[in-house]
């Protein structure tokens, strides 16, 4: 027995002593020993650790919040030298005598985030694994400004980090694409009316640092600002700001915001420099003009250098190339004329606003001279699409859908050449590729032909053609092999459809808009988006063209031959093609 | 002044007799009257073989389950001071049954540590069924008379799963919820699953209503069921005369008397034997012709023993509680899965089997495995029925010679989930693909 | 076996029986005295218990400061000395309003004199007057939980 005695003694004593631990842990919270360390660096007594909570009211119930058990010292101004966590708050609007936040009433979570119920550091601030609201630190709590100020379009004083991203959201064209309810309205992209409901500060600032970071089909430009810290954090802090979640609804909210001396501005006449200033989304007559555009459209400067961004084409001679009815339906919305693409709607520009950039777009003239060489030329007017080498991959191509033509394939240009005079001098409609006729000489053009020419076909590269010739109706189907005497009929869009399901969806999609499961995996270029009618119906897409595309592919492209459909085949696929992008089609 | 002392003795002696009914000496009368007139000692014989408390016996595991059982009950009512089965998100966007978990480890003194206790015991409790059952049968203590119990054993076994799975779900933070939500859409695949998961959910998806329904079940529903399953199974081993052993053999090494304490022989027989008859129970005899005696009082020797056991349990279950803290993720977001979603560890196996082939791996594999562990000792006894092999079963014996087939089947079934549940474990990552845990992935999404 | 040898062992056995369960009574009764903690409410969800006021908002000499909120009246005696008396009534927790002679309760009538004294109504005893502590920071806290007799003032920077 004895021994079962002493078995026993020995596990109550261990389970005494784990005891006695679990009493120490819950007893030495970090709480308690900073308001020791508290009261000892007042040098006043000790009068024994409490858990100092804050019930904030909201409409919803009250906001618990502990943290001043720890930060024991945030509105004892005594306690401005000490160390974090004993030290007082900052004042958070600057030059007021007593600022008007008290943390007796408003606590710290409201602002800062973090978990407002915990009183151990690590689980306070959020430090652990799918903690959904990590602490904003110093200036970027500024976010939480207007969950309870009214400020949509005021000016608060202490809350400059977040005005800038306010200003910057403008700036930058973000309003262009994003919806932000009361500020702008697009569907081209995410939603962030509640973007700080939604996210994380840090995921907000990776998705404006790296778009693709998250989702990898994600359209969103990559901007070369990003790479500066402070504009990014200062977007990020307004963007965390946008919650739909507020403590004050608008009416009830605490005063002590200043009325805005303007809103954003609306242009009632039209002038260049209204379009200049909406065009670099910079301040015009003392507010915001809502513009932007030079964060995507780089234009040259009197000397010839490039000047704005490269997401979209480069606008020095789109007012040459396609006038101002084109750029201003472009403007309003551009899928009227490339349906690919990703430039945002402005469709809330008044008639002013379209003229004014419209007669900024038009002071842009520079032009080479007439007697440029072949290179010269290149470099100035094709080089930022078609790029240095002619690869179709200029600066800013990755974004430009269609992507511009690849002009270093000889068997391209070799099969080609011949169209080249007219796509440049006439435009390709429905694509980036605009009409250079009005600021190109023929001249001019042929001698980028023969540029082109020059350097992409070498001897030792030779490409022949085969010729084809579009069957005509009544001609002998070029299958029957059999000799059963089938005749070529007029196209039917029905068979052409069912032979189109069959044989094109894999690369063009079953809309036929080019973005097949297999359209993915291809480079460049992108499988053609057949239901593009500016480019289907153009003078220079003729069945000919087609018919010799789907026969024999595209020299150059991915588009491989399809000799092992019937000449009917082809043409119902042509006839479908056709139909779908006619107006009476849909 | 002696006559006050006389008083004193006379208050306290009555005193006594109106806690206990029996003296402390150390005569066999008194040691039987200790078992049969307390309420908690007398679920136990009076006297039981030497051989059930020897630890290769049963290695305490079914003690330990219910002992695990026993600290849930208790840790469980504590929590329930400080919780409520609410999703309603607070202003400070938490849900109030999150907001509760935060509580526990804040401002709740000891909050934490009893969370943590329930968890791991929850976990504990699950894996010492597994390895209870797991000695019954290598033992063979499922025939003999038992089959049913072990029928009954089984069913207490899955109603821990259940209850443990359905704990699981309370915290209400993003392990719980998808845990739970993966376990519900494998039972989507069974047939019925739907009526099943309808019923359980109370709605179309976990939510609100699943959080309730769970919550009833969890602290009343099942702990009651349970509570009873448990109280059969406890009456049916005694019912069955006792613990499952082989029939004495002279053989059998001798325990001294000593060990298990003096027992003073006051009988007018002259022999301990008489109280024996209380031993009358279904199929044992009083063994009035045995040469070897291998009965001895279950006081004190089998108390203490089984203290050893509890203080043992609690000992160990508070160092854990201490060391590791239950898991807690931010709050449970429906919009937004954890990549992998991962079921409890005890359903990880089942998952596993799931990611290969929904309804074999689902359904029929683990049917045929609970079904037939069920019913095992029936099986057995058809079998052998019907192919004429009439076999000495020994119930009792480690590792029967006859027995070998099926304890190397048995053994084969746990090693073949125990790996399942380790796949599923460690070398799941995002997508339910391979990984291996001792190479770190780099980067991570949100 | 001899006599001596077994009374030393039964010795051994009861001392080493003795400890343990001395020792899992010691466990038990520490850890029924940490379930009381564990009961024991240490914050308030409701309106809270003690509340602040910096000092710079104290009333003048001789003057009064009433939180609604709290139930409390706040009075300044001299420059160095303040009070702070409750507002609920004795009688059946009622809030009592300030009047000329002191204090009033509209429910049932009992009334108070300016220390809150009862003297007249139902109400059975002085309204209490509250403890208030010098916190860091300039601040005084008022602690509603607490009950002392009349005239009991505090001082105050």
């Amino acid at each position: 027995m004895i021994k079962d005695y002493r078995t026993l003694l020995i596990l109550a004593f261990a389970g005494f002593v784990f005891f006695a631990m679990s009493m120490k842990k819950a007893t030495d919270q970090d709480f308690v020993k900073y308001q020791k360390e508290y009261y000892a660096e007042l040098g006043a007594e000790f009068p024994g650790a409490e858990i100092k909570q804050v019930n904030v009211p909201t409409p919803a119930g009250a906001i618990i919040d502990r943290c001043q058990s720890c930060h024991v010292g945030v509105s004892n101004p005594e306690a401005m030298d000490f160390q974090l966590p004993l030290a007082t708050h900052p004042p958070i609007v600057p030059g007021l005598e007593e600022d008007p936040h008290n943390f007796n009433d408003i606590g710290c979570v409201v602002c800062h985030d973090g978990n407002g119920r915990a009183v151990e550091m690590h689980d306070a601030h959020g430090e652990f694994h799918g903690w959904i609201k990590p602490m904003l630190v110093g200036p970027m709590a500024q976010a939480s400004c207007v969950r309870c100020h009214a400020m949509e379009s005021g000016h608060l004083a202490g809350a400059e980090l977040y005005e800038q991203g306010r200003e910057l959201f403008l700036e930058k064209a973000c309003w262009g694409c994003h919806t932000i309810a009361g500020i702008s309205s697009s569907s081209q992209a995410p939603e962030l009316t509640d973007a700080g409901g939604k996210f994380k500060f840090d995921y907000l600032v990776e998705s404006i640092v790296h778009p693709k970071a998250n989702d990898e089909n994600s359209k969103m430009p990559e901007f070369d600002w990003v790479h500066d810290d402070e504009p990014v954090i200062a977007l990020a802090t307004y963007l965390k700001g946008q919650q739909k979640n507020r403590l004050r609804s608008e009416s009830t909210a605490p005063i002590g915001y200043i009325k805005p001396t303007s809103d954003v501005l609306r242009i009632s006449e039209p002038s260049v420099a209204a379009g200049r200033a909406m065009f670099a989304g910079v301040q015009f007559e003392g507010s915001i003009a809502k513009g932007g555009c030079v964060n995507c459209h780089a234009f040259r400067t009197d000397g010839g250098e490039l000047s704005g961004g490269h997401i979209g084409p480069e606008l020095t001679w789109t007012m040459r190339n396609r006038g101002p009815e084109f750029v201003k339906d472009h403007i309003v919305n551009a899928r009227v004329h490339s349906p690919d693409s990703i430039m945002p709607t402005f469709k809330d520009y008044n008639e002013a606003e379209l003229d004014s950039l419209v007669m900024f777009l038009n002071t842009f003239s520079y032009k080479l001279g007439s007697s440029a060489e072949g290179q010269k030329l290149y470099d100035t007017y094709c080089v930022s699409c078609h790029g240095p080498d002619l690869k179709g991959d200029g600066i800013v191509s990755a974004m430009l859908d269609p992507l511009p033509r690849d002009l270093s394939k000889y068997q391209f240009v070799a099969s080609y050449d011949e169209r080249f005079q007219n796509s440049i001098l006439n435009g390709v409609s429905g694509t980036a590729m605009p009409a250079w006729k009005n600021v190109l000489t023929e001249k001019q053009a042929a001698t980028l032909v023969e540029f082109i020419k020059g350097k992409s076909l070498s001897e030792d590269q030779s490409f022949t053609r085969m010729e084809v010739e579009l069957p005509m109706i009544g001609d002998p189907e070029r299958m029957d092999y059999k000799g059963k005497g089938i005749v070529i009929e007029e196209g039917n869009p029905e068979d052409g459809q069912v032979a189109f399901q069959k044989f094109c969806t894999s690369c063009h999609g079953k809309l036929a808009n080019g973005k097949g499961p297999n359209a993915y995996d291809l480079v460049h270029p992108l499988p053609r988006n057949l239901i593009n009618k500016e480019f289907i119906s153009q003078a220079a897409v003729t069945d000919e063209r087609l018919y010799e595309s789907i026969l024999l592919g595209v020299a150059g492209t991915p588009m491989p031959a399809h000799d092992h459909l019937s000449d009917q085949t082809i043409l119902d696929i042509i006839a479908w093609i056709r139909m779908n992008t006619t107006e009476e089609a849909k | 002044m002696n006559e006050l002392i006389e008083k004193a003795k006379d208050f306290g002696n009555r005193l006594y007799y109106s806690f206990f009914r029996h003296r402390m000496d150390n005569t066999g009368l008194t040691k039987s009257k200790i078992m049969f007139s307390n309420v908690l000692l007398h679920i136990q014989p009076v006297k039981i073989h030497k051989r059930s408390v020897k630890f290769k016996t049963t290695m305490g595991l079914g003690l330990i389950t219910f002992y695990l059982f026993l600290l849930l009950s208790v840790t469980g009512i504590l929590l329930m001071f400080h919780y409520v089965p609410s999703t309603a998100i607070g202003p400070d966007g938490l849900p109030d049954a999150y907001s509760r978990m935060l509580n526990l480890r804040s401002n709740v003194f000891w909050g934490g540590f009893l969370r943590n206790m329930h968890r791991w015991a929850a976990h504990g409790m699950v894996a010492f069924v597994a390895l209870h059952m797991l000695r019954v049968y290598l033992a063979g203590a499922h025939r003999g008379g038992r089959e049913f119990n072990w029928v009954i054993g089984c069913i207490l076994g899955l109603l821990t799963v259940f209850l443990s799975y359905t704990g699981y779900l309370l915290p209400w933070d993003q392990l719980a919820f998808w845990g739970v939500k993966v376990g519900t859409e494998i039972a989507k695949i069974a047939p019925g699953g739907a009526l099943i998961r309808g019923i359980l959910l109370g709605d179309s998806d976990v939510g609100s209503e699943a959080l309730i329904r769970f919550y009833v079940l969890h602290v009343a529903v099942l702990p009651a069921v349970m509570g009873f399953l448990i109280a059969v199974h406890f009456f049916r081993i005694r019912k069955d005369g006792g613990l499952a052993r082989p029939a004495d053999t002279s053989k059998e090494k001798q325990i001294p008397d000593e060990e298990f304490g003096e027992v003073k022989n006051n009988s007018v027989f002259k022999s301990a034997r008489s109280y024996k008859l209380v031993e009358i129970v279904k199929g044992n005899e009083p063994k009035v012709n045995e040469e070897t005696d291998q009965m001895m009082f279950a006081w004190p020797k089998l108390i203490v023993r089984e203290l050893i056991v509890l203080v043992g349990v609690v000992a160990f279950l508070s160092l854990i509680s201490v060391l590791f803290d239950a898991p807690l993720e931010g709050p449970a977001d429906p919009n937004h899965p954890t990549n992998p979603s991962k079921a409890p560890w005890y359903f990880l196996g089942l998952q596993e089997l799931v990611s290969y082939h929904g309804f074999i791996g689902g359904i029929v594999i683990p049917g045929i495995m609970a079904g037939g562990v069920m019913f095992l000792p029936y099986i057995e006894i058809f079998l052998e029925t019907f192919t004429k092999t009439y076999r000495k079963n020994i119930p009792g014996v480690w590792f029967a010679r006859e027995r070998n087939l099926e304890n190397a089947l048995f053994i084969g079934m746990y090693l073949f989930m125990l790996a399942l549940i380790i796949i599923g474990v460690y070398f799941r990552g995002e997508n339910w693909a391979i990984v291996y845990p001792w190479v770190e992935t780099v980067g991570g999404g949100h | 076996m001899s006599k001596e040898k077994k009374e030393g062992k039964s010795r051994r056995e009861l001392i080493t029986m003795g400890s343990a369960f001395g020792l899992m009574g010691l466990a038990a009764a520490g850890t029924g005295g940490a379930l009381f903690k564990y009961m024991f409410p240490v914050v308030s969800y409701g309106t809270p218990q003690k509340f602040l006021v910096p000092v710079a908002d104290l009333p003048d000499v001789g003057d009064e400061l009433i939180f609604e909120d709290m139930k409390v009246v706040l009075r300044r005696q001299t420059a160095t000395e303040i009070a702070a008396i409750s507002l609920v009534c004795t009688h059946l927790g009622c809030t009592v309003n300030r009047v000329e002679t002191g204090f009033q309760c509209p429910c049932h009538g009992s009334q108070y004199d300016t220390d809150g004294l009862v003297v007249g109504g139902p109400a059975p005893k002085t309204l209490p007057w509250l403890e208030i502590k010098t916190v860091p920071g300039g601040q005084v806290e008022i602690d509603t939980a607490t009950s002392l007799p009349e005239g009991t003032f505090f001082p105050v920077a």
